[in-house]
């Protein structure tokens, strides 16, 4: 939490307070606009390493600001746990999302480039998925963690949020959430080549034997 | 059953510092975990929100903020709605009333359900009032339920609780007379009914004729009160079967029995 010396108020990490807050349960226009301000960009970050498109990410982003603001009335929580409880709503909007999505039939990678060039303005194809590929070295790993690890990770690290606070969204104790941070980072660094020699030669996920836990998944639950 | 809590575990710990930017001394086993934290926190940073995108964001947020929200209102009852609670009330009532009609449909004058008995049925009286004919057909039908009371009560030897059966009989005897005539005054015969009354009243002299007859059968001191046995006595020789029903003007009737036990 940034304290600012000496101020008795309560102040979020984001440097909201409690009478934003208030204000923003009110729908006062200058603290609705703090709050986005504050939180709008690691909502964005978050739903963009979840999704990987733009355009997705930013209409999620939206989505989940306004029902967070239409839903500020019913958040009893002091200033300081808002940004929990407003990715809490980002993550349920990111269940509903991919619920829907699971619905709907899975278009060929040529119809999303050629949206995605006339979304652009015209950019060839080729340019738009080099472009892709390139920027996602890192998103692309993460989807070889398990589904645990990496939202324990986005959570943490584009939502900026302290393990007790991903802890209790995800109804998980602290220490399963610093497990998951853990093995989610090992096998990041696995994935990247950032590997130290001294670390064994696990399999990053699922364990290989699916009928077992390994000591690893025992200890993420 | 409980999951056991996991170990306390001072890399994880240590990592965890780390992320939150406390300072922890790099090892080696921390090493290339910080960086791949870092390698994702530089990849997270190059996502930008777009401020144009933002500013349509806040615009809807505090486009939406300006709607005046609506409190909900209480709206008044419509026919539908009216017509729903009537149905309601109606359930709840039938609810509560049909059981309780089924208990005190056979209560005997001196039970405890025995006046609910009775106000059931000034209810279904009041409730046909509107007309002559079934008006006359429900003191009827009432008339008949006192005449089955008292044959019951002589049944069951229940002397003391017949001069006020009889009395009842009378009376309901009485007002069924009374609302035949005013049936056929209102142009509305009703000669079914009439005759099941005339019926009614032969049977109710019976009926009191086989009082006096099960009194004097029991041996020995009358099971019942002097006056109780006098009361009894003068409905039987009243008899009070007289006149065809539809001529006769019921308010000049009066009631035999005025004893009660």
């Amino acid at each position: 939490m940034l304290g600012f010396g000496g101020e008795r108020e309560a102040v979020s990490k984001v440097g909201l307070t409690a009478a934003d807050l208030a204000a923003a349960r009110r729908r006062e226009p200058a603290a609705v606009t703090r709050v986005y301000t504050a939180y709008a960009p690691a909502l964005f970050r978050f739903f963009m390493a979840a999704v990987s498109d733009r355009h997705l990410a930013e209409d999620l982003t939206g989505t989940a600001f306004v029902s967070a603001i239409e839903s500020l009335p019913r958040f009893r929580g002091p200033v300081e746990a808002l940004g929990g409880w407003l990715f809490q709503i980002a993550r349920h909007d990111l269940y509903d999302h991919r619920r829907k999505q699971s619905r709907s039939r899975i278009e060929p990678l040529e119809e999303n480039l050629n949206e995605a060039t006339l979304a652009d303005g015209g950019v060839d194809p080729e340019e738009v998925a080099i472009e892709r590929v390139e920027g996602s070295r890192v998103v692309e790993a993460l989807r070889e963690l398990s589904p645990d690890q990496r939202e324990v990770l986005l959570l943490r690290m584009a939502g900026g949020l302290t393990a007790p606070e991903v802890a209790e969204i995800l109804g998980k104790t602290t220490g399963a959430v610093k497990a998951l941070q853990h093995r989610g980072l090992a096998s990041l660094a696995r994935v990247l080549g950032l590997r130290s020699p001294q670390e064994t030669q696990e399999p990053p996920y699922p364990s290989p034997d699916s009928g077992r836990l390994t000591s690893q998944e025992e200890e993420e639950r | 059953m409980r999951t056991p809590r996991p170990r306390p575990n001072k890399l994880h710990d240590e990592l965890d510092a780390l992320l939150d930017g406390r300072p922890v001394e790099l090892t080696d086993e921390l090493a290339p975990l910080a960086e791949a934290a870092d390698a994702l926190r530089a990849e997270l940073a190059t996502f930008q929100l777009d401020p144009e995108v933002a500013n349509r964001h806040l615009e809807e947020v505090l486009q939406r903020s300006g709607t005046v929200v609506q409190m909900p209102v209480r709206r008044q009852p419509n026919g539908w709605d009216l017509r729903r609670r009537a149905v309601a009330v109606a359930l709840a009532a039938a609810l509560v009333l049909v059981p309780a009609t089924m208990a005190s449909a056979a209560a005997l004058p001196g039970q405890a359900m025995y006046p609910f008995k009775r106000a059931i049925e000034q209810v279904r009286i009041a409730s046909v009032q509107w007309s002559p004919s079934r008006e006359a057909g429900e003191r009827t039908r009432v008339a008949n339920t006192r005449l089955d009371e008292v044959r019951t009560l002589t049944r069951l030897k229940m002397f003391n609780q017949l001069p006020g059966a009889i009395a009842a009989l009378e009376r309901a005897v009485v007002a069924a007379k009374v609302a035949v005539a005013e049936a056929a005054s209102q142009g509305e015969p009703v000669p079914a009914v009439a005759a099941t009354l005339d019926r009614l009243k032969v049977e109710g002299g019976q009926a009191v004729m086989r009082v006096m007859v099960e009194v004097q059968a029991v041996g020995g001191p009358l099971p019942i009160s002097q006056e109780t046995y006098r009361a009894i006595q003068a409905a039987a020789a009243a008899g009070w079967t007289s006149g065809p029903t539809a001529t006769t003007t019921a308010r000049a009737t009066t009631p035999i029995v005025r004893a009660s036990s």
